[in-house]
């Protein structure tokens, strides 16, 4: 009996340029083929083309985004290039919160089911039955986008897994999930196998890899940064080489006085030198706390203080002292190329600036291109040769690791230990446990 | 969100259609230049109402403000720049030395009362309104058929089905679609606008500079469009969909909004007759 659900490749998928530069191509050299309720993993560096494929599969490119496909794509025996209308066909994206499309919870995690046109009574159980899986019920009245990153990414989740999809396409679905969330996921995934056909793209590799039933590896890219040397030159240039310490004492923090503490009578301690991680569940107040720590916002109880050889900083000058690293590097883009991005404020020369950049970004690396048309993972490395290039003494990074592959982890490991030996006082936020057990000298577990 | 408009949003009290409907009842006859007899008892009515429907005095009050200094700006270049036609007659002294014609202060008064009590109507009836339900009320509205027996009150008929013949089917569902997600993304982009802020202060970006936000702002927006957009492919969104939620009117919205209608209908004669 043949149960070949999906085959593709081989394949050249060509994006235009609109910028003049060179065309981006994705090729798949091989024949695959996906059979029904088989669970594949797609791996390979960030920017590889895994994003492009799913949307392939989904009958986003070529019908909805612009691509020039050459090769072969079925499901189900119809060509995905020529024909559309893949309904039963679900995609899940990285960025979970450009999915939501309703105001609610509950109209968010029925959506699918009504575009499929489900029976009522199939969707208030389907609704019953996911919502008590992703643990929505207590928020389903809530405004969907009020919700953190994590509970966000469980509602996509839920209203996908709710529509009984032919393909559920996953991109890096766990990217927003907390360790707890995430190995709750993959448990789900283990018991979901066997029944749906799932294309999954993860980046926590070894965690992933003893659910699957099989590996697309996609080959590196042209630059091989695998084998590159990590060096970190001018990371000890223009610091200030001054001793910090930073304390909250029993702070307690809550947005409005109708809700409970978000924080309460919250402690910690700091200073130059030491890595604190901050771990906990979704929606346990990480960023709040790390807002605190930056002085952007006051406690309503309890004390802070930033202390700079031993003397006191005043809070509204906090910002002058520390580099906040967001958790989408876009965030720190405000120029409209690479080059002024890293001059602004900058005291290094243009030779030196050059050198970072190449070192950072490939030899090849157009300086004068906007910093948004960057890969991931290019933008991350950006957003760290801004960190050396402003040289402050104090660090705080939420999330560095998200959505970038193996490569990028290990140098941000190796720079967060670099930034370390420079005396530097560094704190951040993540769900990357691996991370925070290898370099962190404090681990803050926060509990509701 | 503030807390304060998610607040307003957990009391609704009404549809979202009753609060359109009874806006417009007071916005009509301002638009066609009716006296404040006819419109006066509306606005009135209206306020309270929005009061009842959970708007804060102080909210009000807020935005009564703002409103304020918007007709002001208009009374102001209506005494400045008055049409060629008013310029003649009694001519009167303001202020210091400030002579203005007494038939342009008339109209600029009336202009500046006009455009104040529209802006305080319009701001406030968007406070006390669910947007969401509203568009998916439209949305979920299945053509004339759908709605037969459903929509008695005539003028609230006539305003569905002046909209659905603006949109049919598809283009309806799309389009009101569209429209969510864009309302939905205006939190995102203040988010978004305070990251943004908060980077800017922390790399020493001058306070003059600050207006470099709106590119980074810009790059958002575009990118956030174009996800959206992917999304509701992604998420299957078709013609046919289905509503598992009802976002119709109760019998007690359609007999409040009956009843609203057929008093704006007398009143409105009396009011003409009456000047």
């Amino acid at each position: 009996m043949n149960n070949t659900l999906l085959e593709f490749g081989p394949l050249s998928i060509t994006y235009p340029s609109y910028t003049g530069g060179e065309e981006r191509v994705i090729r798949v050299q091989e024949r695959y083929v996906v059979k029904q309720n088989q669970l594949l993993l797609l791996s390979g560096d960030s920017g590889c083309g895994k994003s492009t494929l799913l949307s392939l599969f989904k009958g986003i490119i070529p019908h909805h985004l612009h691509a020039k496909i050459e090769g072969e794509c079925r499901l189900n025996g119809h060509d995905l290039i020529r024909e559309t209308g893949q309904e039963q066909v679900v995609y899940v994206f990285q960025n979970p919160y450009a999915q939501l499309v309703c105001s609610t919870v509950k109209e968010d995690l029925v959506f699918t089911m009504e575009n499929l046109r489900f029976a009522k009574k199939d969707i208030a159980k389907n609704m019953v039955t996911f919502g008590h899986f992703f643990d929505l019920f207590p928020i389903l009245e809530q405004k969907s986008a009020k919700l953190s990153g994590g509970e966000c990414q469980k509602l996509v989740l839920a209203a996908s897994l709710a529509a009984n999809p032919t393909l559920l396409l996953l991109d890096e679905p766990t990217a927003f999930l907390d360790v707890q969330a995430r190995e709750e996921f993959y448990r789900y995934l283990l018991k979901l196998k066997g029944h749906y056909t799932i294309i999954l793209v993860d980046h926590h590799k070894e965690e992933v890899l003893p659910i699957v039933d099989h590996v697309i590896n996609f080959p590196a890219r042209t630059v091989d940064w695998h084998s590159r040397e990590l060096e970190f030159p001018f990371i000890n240039r223009g610091s200030n080489k001054k001793s910090y310490e930073i304390s909250l004492q029993e702070v307690s923090f809550s947005y409005t006085k109708r809700e409970p503490w978000l924080l309460e009578k919250f402690s910690m301690s700091a200073k130059s030198g030491e890595v604190v991680a901050i771990m906990g569940k979704n929606g346990v107040g990480k960023t709040t706390l790390f807002k605190l720590i930056a002085g952007v916002l006051s406690p309503q109880k309890g004390a802070m203080q930033l202390l700079c050889d031993g003397k006191k900083v005043l809070q509204k000058r906090w910002h002058q002292h520390l580099t906040y690293l967001m958790q989408n590097p876009e965030s720190h883009f405000i120029f409209d190329s690479i080059v002024e991005e890293c001059a602004f404020n900058s005291k290094f020369a243009e030779k030196e600036l050059r050198q970072l950049l190449s070192l950072y970004l490939g030899e090849d690396i157009d300086v004068h291109k906007s910093p948004f048309l960057l890969s991931e993972g290019e933008k991350r490395r950006l957003t760290f040769i801004m960190a050396i290039l402003e040289g402050k003494d104090i660090l705080l990074y939420d999330e560095p690791t998200f959505g970038q592959d193996e490569y990028n982890k290990i140098m941000i490991g190796k720079f967060i230990r670099e930034m370390k030996q420079q005396g530097k006082l560094q704190i951040m936020i993540t769900h990357d446990q691996k991370l925070a057990t290898a370099i962190a000298d404090k681990i803050i577990n926060l509990e509701k | 969100m503030d807390p304060h408009i998610h607040a307003i949003y957990l009391q609704n009290k009404f549809h979202p259609m009753v609060i359109v409907m009874v806006s417009l009842m007071a916005i009509i006859p301002i638009i066609v230049q009716g006296g404040f007899l006819w419109w006066g008892p509306f606005v009135a009515a209206d306020l309270l109402l929005f009061l009842y429907a959970g708007l804060q005095v102080k909210t009000l009050l807020k935005i009564a403000l703002f409103v304020f200094f918007l007709s002001f700006t208009v009374l102001f270049l209506n005494l400045l720049y008055p049409a060629q036609e008013l310029r003649s007659g009694e001519t009167l002294e303001l202020f210091w030395s400030f002579t203005v014609y007494k038939s342009v202060l008339e109209a600029s008064l009336l202009n500046f009362f006009r455009i104040f009590v529209l802006s305080l109507i319009s701001a406030s009836s968007t406070l006390v309104m669910n947007l969401d339900k509203l568009i998916l009320y439209y949305a979920s509205s299945k053509g004339d058929e759908g709605s037969k027996g459903k929509v008695r009150a005539t003028f609230l008929k006539g305003f569905i089905v002046y909209t659905k013949s603006m949109f049919k089917g598809w283009e309806r569902i799309k389009s009101s679609y569209v429209l969510l997600a864009a309302l939905n993304s205006i939190f995102l982009l203040r988010e978004e606008s305070e990251r943004i802020s908060m980077v800017m202060k922390f790399r020493g970006v001058p306070f003059y500079r600050r207006h470099l936000l709106l590119f980074p702002l810009l790059v958002f927006a575009i990118k956030h469009s174009q996800r959206a957009a992917l999304a509701l492919i992604a998420r299957g969104l078709s013609s046919d969909k289905v509503f598992y939620f009802d976002y119709s009117l109760s019998a007690y919205d359609q007999k409040l909004l009956l009843f609203l209608q057929s008093f704006f209908i007398l009143w409105s004669v009396l009011a003409i007759l009456l000047s």
